[in-house]
């Protein structure tokens, strides 16, 4: 290979800027089709990532258990507070499971009034269990819990919200249902992320017996919150429990549902995946369309040139090296297309990605593997103008006008 | 490059690659024709553009061939030059016969032995004169920087060393053909082929052209131009006249009987190599005869069955102007 590669690529690249409008049309459809499968998997990825990451700071290792909507009576019954320790003992790889009862109250402190705030009744392991911490005093203790006290603990944003000169420990705030009840504040909590549904950060938390006593019976209870031991892979906790519970209450998964960050995250990425694959489908069909443009270009650009392929030939350029020129013309004008493809797929993703607040991550496989690709299509629809190109007579081509 | 063709080497015939390294020789003619015919197929019917030619060129020789359009010298060159095959009859070149090659053989043969001269000079628009007359080093698989110190050599003897980085464009007529007589020499053929050379110039650039051409010959190298064209016939020591696709005469000087010359020069203003040789052999007949030339044509077939005489009668070359051959440009 004397240079007569680089003499080619070379020859290709004056080519193309010989007609420029003519080689930026004809790779249109490459660059369009590079540029989605770009767009996609970057988006894709990305979106699988901020998923993942944001699994990552609920805490994989929480799982909800919730009695499903059309739950039986069994269930209804069964469910009720010491179930939660009933979880934690038989299901293998849980670590701990509280019951989570909460309901919208109207909240006040002096002039700050809100409605609908979640007021949730929990037990003092809650906040161990969900690695929740406290900013200012304490959480929740079993002192509280057994003599049934009025106090309360604030969520870092109700507390911002109720005490927005951060007063907030040792003062009262009351709790509206049918009548005002008074509560002290014992403690503010760290700010937290949401997850599973549960606000954290708004959320008033008040001892499980006081909660029964003054403020809504605890009956029924609709929802555990378990966490898996620490080496525990947590969807295979929740296939436990799932497993359990069918062996509790029939085959019937209505019954109970089991939900985890992780299963969630799983969920997305199925459907991130599965979306990937489709969208990459559509892709695949607009590079073959984008093939066929370069096809047509090149048998163009072959009869265009049949006489500078005469001279060639005269010059002892034998049917193979036709083939190579033109060959690798097409190749170079695809892969020029993919790489402008890959350039603006990665822009509109970053864009995208931007205005939606993920993180960016680029697929180098894909990135790499759309340029080798384009290069492909370019060989592979090449093929026939270059092959023509080939077999012309050269004593025809040279009296060719 | 692996040699595409077989070099003849029956007993006491060196190969050319002895020859040029300057061995004693027994000489061979770099062009050696044998009842060569070629016949077209349009539709129905076949027209017989060459219809058995027994040519000889020896090294050094400087040879015009004349005819007018259609008379088959076109067809003859296109054999002479490795683009087409003979139906029939044999084409040696430098002893190889190409009836029997492929189209890479004869891709090798064109790039390694003959140098083109085209009417319309043929140089690709898109590179500049450096890389135009670097091409055929580029399929004789030099490496690049030998292609461009030899392309610069045969560019600056042609007179063009500050010209090299123009695209043909921006060259004068003159100048583009001066440049396609460097690609013409830079793999140092053994046979120069030009097929109308002075055809798109002036009356002036064109006898410049044909001064070069003379200095080539001068130089060693074996020179065959095809041209309808009396006054450039006159350049060559020995003139080749075709008529109805055969030798009609083959003498020295450019001494074509008066009566052919006339024929010819009436055909003039047209370029002849453009055309199809096939279609254009009719129209010469019907051409020869319209032109009171009725008497040519009789002339024309018993010069032609004269032709291998006149042939095995020309003079032999010395051994001085072989040698010489060999060592030009080497």
């Amino acid at each position: 290979m004397n240079g007569m590669f680089w003499e080619y690529v070379k020859l290709a690249v004056s080519n193309f800027a010989n007609s420029k409008l003519r080689t930026a049309l004809s790779a249109l459809g490459i660059v369009i089709g590079v540029m989605s499968v770009i767009a996609i998997t970057t988006l894709g990825g990305s979106a699988t990532n901020s998923i993942r990451e944001s699994v990552v700071d609920a805490g994989l290792n929480s799982i909800t258990v919730m009695a499903g909507r059309d739950a039986s009576t069994a269930v209804t019954r069964a469910f009720d507070l010491d179930f939660a320790d009933r979880i934690a003992e038989e299901v293998e790889g849980v670590a701990a499971a509280v019951p989570l009862v909460s309901s919208s109250f109207t909240v006040s402190h002096g002039k700050n009034q809100y409605e609908s705030v979640t007021v949730m009744a929990a037990f003092p392991d809650y906040a161990e269990i969900y690695k929740y911490k406290t900013a200012e005093g304490t959480f929740l203790t079993e002192h509280n819990e057994e003599r049934r006290e009025a106090v309360c603990v604030l969520g870092a944003e109700i507390a911002e919200s109720l005490f927005p000169d951060g007063d907030a420990l040792g003062s009262r705030i009351r709790i509206f249902r049918n009548q005002a009840r008074s509560f002290k504040v014992i403690g503010v909590m760290d700010t937290m992320a949401d997850s599973m549904g549960n606000s954290f950060d708004e959320t008033v938390y008040v001892p499980m017996s006081t909660f029964d006593a003054r403020l809504q019976k605890v009956d029924t209870i609709t929802r555990y919150g378990v966490t898996a031991d620490e080496d525990a892979d947590v969807l295979e906790v929740s296939e436990n429990l799932e497993a359990w519970f069918e062996g509790l209450f029939g085959a019937d998964d209505e019954e109970v549902r089991v939900m985890s960050p992780a299963s969630m995250a799983e969920m997305f990425t199925g459907i991130t995946e599965t979306l990937n694959l489709f969208l990459s489908g559509v892709a695949a069909i607009s590079l073959i369309v984008g093939g066929i443009g370069i096809m047509n270009i090149m048998l163009v650009s072959v009869s265009e040139r049949t006489r500078e392929i005469g001279i060639r030939k005269a010059l002892g350029a034998t049917p193979r090296v036709i083939r190579r020129q033109f060959l690798l013309e097409a190749a170079a004008l695809t892969t020029f297309g993919g790489a402008l493809g890959v350039l603006f797929g990665l822009g509109l993703s970053a864009v995208a990605i931007m205005l939606l607040g993920w993180s960016f991550s680029a697929n180098l496989f894909a990135v790499f593997g759309a340029v080798a690709f384009s290069a492909l299509v370019g060989v592979f629809f090449g093929w026939y103008p270059a092959a023509r190109a080939s077999r012309l007579d050269p004593v025809a081509a040279l009296s060719y006008e | 490059m692996k040699k595409k063709y077989k070099t003849e080497t029956t007993a006491g015939r060196p190969t050319a690659a002895n020859a040029a390294a300057g061995k004693p020789e027994i000489r061979r003619p770099v062009i050696e024709t044998r009842d060569a015919a070629r016949d077209y197929v349009m539709g129905d019917v076949v027209v017989r553009a060459l219809r058995g030619v027994d040519l000889k060129v020896e090294r050094g020789e400087m040879v015009s061939v004349m005819g007018p359009s259609g008379s088959g010298k076109s067809t003859l060159m296109n054999l002479v030059g490795c683009l087409d095959t003979p139906t029939s009859g044999k084409v040696f070149l430098d002893g190889i016969d190409i009836s029997s090659l492929d189209e890479n053989g004869l891709a090798a043969i064109r790039n390694e032995k003959i140098g083109f001269v085209f009417q319309q000079f043929n140089l690709l628009a898109r590179i500049n004169i450096l890389d135009n007359v670097a091409t055929p080093l580029l399929y004789s698989g030099m490496s690049a920087a030998q292609r461009r110190e030899k392309a610069a050599f045969v560019l600056e003897r042609v007179g063009l060393a500050d010209r090299m980085k123009h695209l043909p464009r921006e060259l004068s007529g003159g100048q583009k053909q001066r440049a396609a007589i460097a690609r013409a020499l830079v793999n140092d053929p053994s046979l120069l082929l030009a097929d109308e050379p002075t055809g798109a110039l002036d009356q002036e650039t064109g006898r410049r052209i044909l001064e070069l051409f003379t200095e080539l010959h001068e130089a060693g190298n074996t020179l065959v131009i095809v041209t309808h064209d009396p006054d450039i016939g006159a350049f060559a020591p020995r003139c080749i006249h075709i008529l109805d696709g055969l030798i009609a005469d083959d003498g020295m000087g450019g001494a074509a009987p008066a009566g052919l010359a006339g024929g010819s020069a009436g055909d003039g203003d047209r370029p002849a190599a453009r055309e199809p040789a096939a279609v254009a052999t009719a129209a010469a007949a019907t051409q020869a005869a319209g032109q009171d030339a009725a008497g040519a044509a009789v002339i024309v077939q018993e010069a032609g069955s004269a032709a291998p005489m006149a042939q095995d009668a020309a003079e032999p070359r010395t051994e001085e102007t072989a040698e010489a051959a060999g060592g030009h440009l080497k």
